[in-house]
């Protein structure tokens, strides 16, 4: 874009004027309040507008340039080429009534700054980006978090496709905000879940609490149980007692009689040997209720009174007896038979016929022992005895009758515990069941994987895209970079080569020998570093239409060759420039490399 | 004779719509009074899990009104035969016939000329097809039937096919919560007589067979709640009015019962968001899921932008080694970019 023609109606101080510019250098030259700054503003400001804004202690500009007689006359004109084509733009800056007309010249055809059609022939540019770097202006003006912002928007404004760009951050607000809403309905599904599973939890504590219950009674009903047990061995044990008693009461006669005969089969199947648990037939506990009353009418209850009836005898015989009695009539017979001799036979005979008396003997004196005693004591005796018999009778019913009242105790007890087993079973499934039932809401539903996946996938896609941006903004730093290294190269003929950003994003000096950041040069380097720097960064932001470098008073501390070097370099760009000057310094330059340049006075 | 042949009750399931399983084996027998049925076979999975012994007994008494109809029934994967089962120790009354074994046996029933050949599960899983190589007793005159539970790859693998291939008169099948009749009838999956899931689609009910000199059968469906799944594809074009109409209509009248899964397929707007909350919310849709894609063409997008940054970044997804999340965040990242264009 070249700008070919000013016309100022009135702006700042400058009334009435008109320029005409070259498309190459344009050195401008005016003393100090000559006017340069308001040219120079009068041609951003017809290029990019000017609106009054507040500000806090500075003038702004639109303050600073506005005409003091006649406000409302506030305009100019500009013509330029753009491409092939020439614009004539004419503005009215005044606030209260700005206008601006914007025509093709060629063909006539009216365009509209409003609508942003200017903005379109300038490439897009902001005011901002171009007075960052294009339009340079003054010395130890150094760019810093501003162009920095700039160039970081402009890195992120990647798939710029004409008119079509985007911000990076926007898409990144997309991906959260679907996140957040999909993070929701898994949290949404997730809360049901455990509402289910506390419900579940809860009727779990609940039956575990009766369960616990349950079990505490059954304990202590398998404790009363082994009493109960505990207390028919010692009953059975009293009734060996009582028997023995009843034995020794009925005399001698009690011989052959085994106490406790034949008992053994008759022991209540009750019996604390017996029984365990598991050997329970498999039918309902209600069969245990009958064997109760069955215990009440017990055998062995009936065998005592057996017991007592049997005929309390001794023995009658005597094997001596026999034995004697024999051998008598042996020696006899055998005497008769002239067998034996008379001598040995005598003896024998004798020998039997005295173990026959001797038996005879002790059977008569053990009869004498027999109950036969009783009978011959006096009646005092008797009736004493005939009390003890009762007294004993009346213990051992009472003792039988609470044996009974024990039995169907147990049975009862047993028959409790069986059913408190059942419902302990019943709970204990319960259990199981409500734990496979919580075990099922532990696994995610389909919809809630689903999300998960989505989630996933929106991490990735702004993870990838970070990280796109990140090698993106690499490059164009590279390029930043790198662009600026090869003018400062061309414009120090090779003296500096290498320029980078540090982390500071300061750019740093690399020569031969040494790195220096910018801060350590000296004014006039560092005027120059700044230049390649702003001169690169305008390739970066300012790429679609090549605008005109705006230049104030860069030279000033600039020693000769260095200013001779940059006026090289500027010479061979292809944009239109505008040097603005308080001096003859740039001019006699100029002149003395062969330059072609226009001056102009202001 | 009339034979009602039903399964899967699941008695003890939760069921978030609809009428507890409970209510509807009373409705059940209440049906097999009013229609004559003279034998009830329940092919497994009477209850959704181990049954409790009042559950057994509930069960019992209602079996026990159901006289003089009698009862044949076996024990599915869900209600299995576990060690501690009350199964095991319970009595049921005299019309109720329980097939406990696990191997198959016949059982010859006294009051109907049946026999019914069938066991129980004892394990969550049987993978063994045991119905295979079954035949019924040639020499007998009783109706020869056979009360099957499974039907997929870790339960008792057959076909209504092989079935109806094997001499029974009758093969009554349970497992499969969806109602299927092989082509000669001779064969039935019953089905859930209620949908279980959300997932049970179709009409669901109980079965009738008429034992004659030919066996017919007939599916009674049972109303009240059904689920369907509905496909609503997408346009470019289409806005969220269009998509909450089509879902609404989709979605089926409030109180008949019938309630949608819906999932929308076909390429819809880039910054079309599909309002699936809303139509989650609409009262008869239990479940949307969205498998539409926006109206991007990938391959073309990135030739277009190659070296540019959405050509990079979509460049960098397809090199990553989770295609499927990858696709998705594709998508995702072009909505988002497209999103972010528009200014």
């Amino acid at each position: 874009m070249i700008i070919r023609h000013a016309k100022i109606d009135n702006y700042g101080k400058l009334q009435n004027r008109e320029f005409d510019f070259a498309p190459g250098i344009n050195v401008i030259y005016g003393e100090n309040e000559a006017g340069k700054s308001t040219l120079q503003s009068f041609l951003k400001s017809m290029l990019f507008g000017l609106e009054k804004t507040r500000r806090r202690n500075e003038l702004d500009e639109y303050s600073r340039y506005e005409p003091w007689n006649v406000p409302a006359w506030f305009s100019g004109e500009l013509e330029f080429s753009a491409g092939d084509q020439v614009f004539s733009l004419r503005r009215n800056f005044y606030r209260k009534e700005p206008d601006s007309r914007l025509i093709n010249r060629l063909d006539g055809e009216e365009l509209s700054v409003d609508q942003g059609d200017l903005e379109m022939l300038l490439g897009g540019v902001s005011r901002e980006a171009y007075e960052h770097t294009l339009a340079v202006s003054g010395s130890g003006n150094y760019p810093g978090a501003v162009l920095a912002d700039l160039l970081r928007d402009e890195m992120q404004n990647m798939a710029r496709t004409g008119d079509n760009s985007f911000r990076l951050s926007r898409s990144r607000a997309y991906l959260e905000q679907k996140k957040r809403e999909l993070n929701r309905r898994g949290r949404e599904l997730q809360a049901e879940r455990t509402r289910r599973t506390e419900r579940l939890k809860d009727r779990e504590e609940a039956i575990r609490e009766e369960l616990e219950r349950l079990e505490e009674r059954r304990l202590v009903l398998q404790d009363a149980q082994d009493r109960g047990q505990e207390q028919l061995r010692l009953d059975f044990f009293d009734e060996e007692e009582d028997r023995r008693e009843n034995d020794r009461e009925l005399g001698a006669e009690a011989g052959n009689d085994q106490p406790g005969d034949g008992r053994e089969d008759d022991r209540p199947e009750t019996g604390w040997h017996n029984r365990r648990e598991e050997d329970r037939p498999e039918t309902g506990w209600h069969n245990r209720r009958d064997d109760a009353e069955d215990l009440a009418e017990d055998d062995w209850y009936d065998d005592e009174d057996d017991a007592e009836d049997q005929p309390a005898g001794g023995r009658k015989w005597d094997p001596g007896v026999i034995i004697g009695v024999a051998g008598l009539l042996i020696c006899g017979l055998l005497v008769q038979m002239h067998r034996f001799p008379g001598k040995a036979a005598s003896v024998l005979m004798i020998l039997f016929g005295v173990i026959t008396i001797v038996s005879i003997v002790r059977l008569i004196v053990k009869g004498h022992h027999a109950p036969e005693d009783p009978e011959e004591d006096d009646p005092a005796e008797e009736e004493r005895q005939e009390q003890l018999r009762a007294e004993r009778e009346r213990r051992r019913e009472a003792r039988r009758e609470a044996q009974v009242e024990r039995r169907i105790a147990l049975a009862k007890n047993a028959g409790e515990k069986e059913a408190l087993e059942e419902q302990i079973r019943e709970r204990r499934t319960e259990l199981s069941n409500l734990a496979e039932a919580l075990r099922e809401l532990e696994v995610r539903s389909e919809e809630e994987t689903e999300i998960a996946r989505s989630v996933r996938a929106l991490d990735l896609a702004e993870r990838t895209m970070a990280e796109q941006a990140e090698k993106s903004r690499g490059r164009m730093q590279g390029a930043l970079e790198g662009r600026t290294s090869e003018i400062l190269e061309q414009m120090t003929a090779g003296r500096y080569h290498e320029t980078k950003a540090n982390a500071a994003g300061v750019p740093v000096l690399a020569d031969d020998s040494r790195e220096v950041t910018v801060g350590a040069l000296s004014a006039g380097t560092a005027d120059q570093v700044w230049l390649a720097w702003r001169m690169a960064a305008g390739e970066i932001l300012c790429r679609e239409e090549p605008l005109p470098f705006l230049m104030d008073e860069i030279f000033s501390f600039y020693d000769d060759q260095r200013m001779a070097e940059t006026l090289n370099w500027l010479a061979g760009q292809h944009h239109q420039i505008f040097l603005f000057c308080c001096q003859h310094r740039e001019e006699q330059m100029l002149e003395r490399l062969g330059i072609p340049f226009r001056l102009i006075r202001m | 004779m009339r034979v009602m042949h039903i399964a899967d009750l699941h008695l003890g399931a939760e069921v978030p719509l609809g009428r507890s399983p409970w209510e509807i084996l009373r409705l059940l027998l209440r049906q097999a009074a009013n229609c004559g049925a003279d034998l009830i076979l329940i092919a497994g999975d009477l209850f959704h899990r181990q049954p409790l012994m009042r559950e057994l007994k509930e069960v019992s008494r209602m079996f026990e009104q159901a006289v003089p109809a009698e009862i044949v029934f076996c024990a599915g994967n869900h209600d299995y035969l576990r060690k501690d089962s009350c199964y095991r120790r319970f009595e049921w009354p005299e019309n109720v016939h329980f097939l406990w074994k696990r191997e198959i046996t016949a059982l010859q029933l006294e009051h109907l000329p049946v026999t019914v050949w069938g066991s129980s599960y004892w394990a969550e899983q049987e993978p063994e097809a045991v119905y295979r190589d079954l035949r019924p007793d040639p020499a007998s005159d009783d109706w020869q039937i056979l009360l099957a539970h499974g039907g997929d790859a870790k339960h008792r693998p057959f076909t209504l096919a092989e079935l109806e291939r094997l001499d029974f008169d009758f093969a009554a099948c349970g497992h499969i919560h969806k109602p299927e009749r092989s082509r000669s009838g001779r064969a039935v999956m019953a089905g859930a007589p209620q949908p279980i899931d959300t997932a049970d689609y179709g009409p669901h009910g109980y079965w009738l067979a008429d034992l004659d000199r030919e066996v017919r059968v007939e599916f009674h469906p049972i109303g009240g709640l059904e689920y369907a799944r509905h496909e609503i594809k997408l346009e470019p074009g289409m806005r969220r009015a269009d998509v909450l109409r089509l879902a609404e209509l989709a979605a089926g009248q409030p109180g008949s019962g019938q309630y949608a899964h819906l999932v929308f397929t076909g390429y819809r707007d880039w910054d079309l968001e599909l309002p699936l909350d809303e139509v989650r919310d609409l009262e008869q849709v239990v479940r949307a899921e969205d498998q539409s894609q926006p109206d991007f063409d990938f391959d073309e997008i990135r030739e277009t932008y190659r070296g540019r940054f959405i050509g990079d970044f979509l460049d960098a997804l397809a090199k990553e080694p989770d295609q499927e999340t990858a696709r998705l965040a594709m998508r995702y990242g072009m909505e988002a970019i497209r999103f972010a264009s528009e200014e």
